[in-house]
């Protein structure tokens, strides 16, 4: 029964070439689009290429557009420009009930005056052949969100974990191509989000369904995702697996709201093929590995980050063999959490610093005193450059 | 202490209904009545019921308000819906004017609206009859049904109609299945004021009737002189109400009801 979800969709009716759709590697293209709000531009010039089959988050801070780019995607926004395609065939003047996509809303928006079965059941109707077996359909989708037996219950007697799994059946019932989620999980208690991020993305897999997933939470985005769109202020400013998201954020408010934190302005010396050698404001030179470094100028200003966990404290300075960038540093604080202790330290430059040490051994922490003097080492290869501003 | 808050208040909403329901409780009691004179009881009898049931003109008037009640009705509640609808569209800040004009004959006084549509139908030359009834009946109907349903559907969640179109319904669909089911007791209770006050309507009537309905009949009556008849008519008439409340309670009793 479950099969069902998995094996063949329906017979792609909006493109315009059925048999090229399968040559096609995106699910949806964004082409330059853009909504305002009176002042506000809500989406400013977006594009993107989301592939099929893929996790796709969308990810950024409380109103930098991730809801409104998922309505228009969706069709229930109109855009002001731009072009958004669906396996090939551009729906961006297809209204929101002939779209092969389905949303799944915040706040779930149930119907609440169908049972369970009738919320999932309601959109079969309107498909082609999607009344044969409605019955069927409806068991077969309710038992992949492992529901079963609550058909007869209403809205308003079903628990929030519930209703998020009834929201998903009503669209996955439909056999979408793409399914948009907007913060599913974010009316779900810390425990059963975690459940929940788990199960989701499991049923993806499964389904092999393109997913576009909404999120602020850096953290369900990176253990959901194969690719992030990380947004800000209606713009993307870096979009890529999740891993390089992480670890060579493009832009200074990714590595920030990737929780990177730990910025070191420095000015470039000298450019050699992919090597930049920089002087940082606290005394030291280092060589960093850019991809870009061509574009660098020596005498620029810019921008090194190193995230908390790659960098390593000791108490005296490594040995000169020690090929590792290093860095002297104050002691100002310590939270200890149990499995890692998170340090503040300062350098000579008054920047700020939070390194993060797993706890191996026992007391390891007890070495360093509060404002006492301690050595940073971090292999440069994971020093990621950056200009000031985003280019 | 906290017992005698707990009297004073039960004796207090005790005369409230009691206040409220003791004249209807008297009106029936004395429809059974065997004295002539109302004041006075004298022995239970069903004989004023069959008084009635043998009352020609009453059974025709009776016979002419409930037509006049079941059209204005159903016309009052087709246009004071999509009137509410209407309005339910418009931003709050909007078409101030459009909203303050539809409710405006709620407050204007029965006699002045009585006396405009009795001048009304004399300028245009329409012949005061049945139709003149119901059109007055609707003209003042329209503005309760509006506002009930615009209530109804101020509290109504857009992404529920955004989710009805997102998993495919167009306009018709998602009228039919989510917004009509939500506004449904809002028409409901709009139809059923509607019939009340129809039915009951004496000021604006007398002015453009051509017909005798019900209440002309019974104060024609009682001018004439106050018998256990007019008891009892008024009594079938409460029961007529409470049997049409009762049948919209049932079909609106919530979906938990419905599930058993
Ligand atoms: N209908 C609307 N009218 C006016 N402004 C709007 C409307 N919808 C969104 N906005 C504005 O557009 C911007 C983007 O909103 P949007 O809802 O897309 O953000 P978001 O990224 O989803 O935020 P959140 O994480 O809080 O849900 C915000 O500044 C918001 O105030
Ligand atoms: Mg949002």
């Amino acid at each position: 029964m479950v099969e069902n979800f998995s094996t063949v969709y329906i017979a792609p009716c909006f493109s315009e070439n059925p048999a090229g759709f399968m040559e096609n590697p995106f699910s949806i293209r964004v082409v330059g689009v853009a909504k305002r709000f009176g002042d506000v531009a809500a989406v400013d010039h977006v594009s993107l290429d989301i592939r099929r089959g893929e996790f796709f988050s969308l990810l950024g801070p409380s109103g930098c557009g991730k809801t409104t780019l998922l309505r228009m995607i969706a069709g229930l926004e109109e855009g002001d420009a731009g072009n958004i395609i669906i396996d090939g065939s551009d729906v961006t003047r297809v209204p929101a009930h002939r779209r092969p996509v389905n949303l799944v809303f915040q706040q779930f928006a149930l119907f609440p005056h169908l049972n369970v079965e009738k919320n999932v059941a309601f959109g079969l109707r309107y498909k082609s052949g999607g009344k044969r077996d409605s019955h069927k359909k409806v068991s077969a989708a309710l038992d992949l969100v492992r529901l079963s037996g609550l058909q007869h219950r209403y809205p308003d007697e079903l628990s929030g974990g519930q209703k998020q799994r009834v929201a998903l059946a009503r669209a996955l019932v439909l056999e979408p191509r793409v399914l948009l989620l907007d913060e599913p999980l974010g009316a779900l208690d810390q425990k059963l989000r975690k459940e929940m991020q788990v199960e989701l993305k499991h049923l993806q897999r499964r389904l092999g369904i393109t997913f576009v997933f909404v999120t602020h939470d850096q953290e369900e985005a990176l253990t959901m995702s194969d690719r992030i769109a990380v947004m800000n202020a209606g713009k993307v400013e870096q979009m890529d697996s999740a891993a390089e998201v992480f670890e060579h954020p493009s832009t200074p408010f990714v590595a920030e709201f990737m929780g990177a934190g730990n910025f070191f302005t420095a000015k470039v010396r000298e450019v050699d093929g992919a090597i930049v050698t920089v002087i940082s404001k606290a005394g030291f030179e280092t060589a960093l590995l850019a991809p870009n470094a061509p574009n660098y100028r020596p005498g620029e200003k810019v921008r090194f980050v190193v995230r908390p966990e790659k960098l390593e404290m000791s108490l005296t300075e490594p040995p000169p063999a020690d090929a590792r960038a290093r860095m002297e540093v104050t002691v100002e604080e310590r939270v200890y959490q149990g499995v890692a202790t998170v340090w503040t330290v300062r350098n000579r430059a008054g920047e700020r610093i939070h390194v993060y040490q797993q706890n191996v051994i026992h007391g390891a922490g007890e070495q360093f005193v509060d404002m006492g003097k301690a050595w940073l080492c971090w292999d440069p290869r994971n020093a990621i450059l950056m200009r000031e501003q985003k280019a | 202490m906290k017992s005698v808050g707990r009297t004073i208040l039960r004796t207090y909403s005790s005369a409230v209904y009691a206040f409220l329901y003791a004249p209807i409780l008297v009106l029936v009691v004395y429809s059974f009545n065997q004295s002539l004179q109302t004041a006075r009881w004298l022995g239970f009898t069903p004989r004023w019921y069959a008084q009635v049931l043998r009352d020609r003109e009453l059974i025709e008037s009776a016979g002419n308000s409930l037509l006049v009640a079941a059209v204005t009705t159903v016309a009052a509640t087709i246009i004071g819906t999509l009137a509410g609808l209407g309005l339910s569209r418009l931003q709050a800040n909007r078409g101030s004017a459009t909203k303050a004009l539809l409710f405006l004959p709620i407050v204007i006084p029965e006699i002045v609206v009585g006396a405009a549509l009795f001048t009304f139908f004399v300028a245009v030359e329409w012949e005061l009859g049945f139709w003149s009834v119901v059109v007055a009946h609707i003209s003042f109907s329209v503005s309760y049904v509006a506002i009930v349903v615009r209530a109804r559907l101020a509290g109504f969640d857009r992404t529920l109609e955004e989710a009805a179109r997102d998993l495919g319904a167009g306009p018709l669909g998602v009228f039919w299945r989510v917004k009509f089911p939500l506004m449904l007791p809002g028409i409901v209770a709009g139809a059923l004021l509607v019939f009340t006050l129809s039915i009951d309507d004496y000021v604006i009537t007398s002015f453009v009737a051509g017909v005798k309905t019900l209440p002309l009949h019974i104060y024609a009556k009682l001018k004439v002189n106050a018998t256990p008849e007019t008891n009892a008519i008024s009594t079938l008439l409460l029961a007529v109400t409470i049997a049409l409340i009762t049948a919209a309670q049932w079909l609106l009793r919530s979906p938990r009801g419905r599930k058993k």
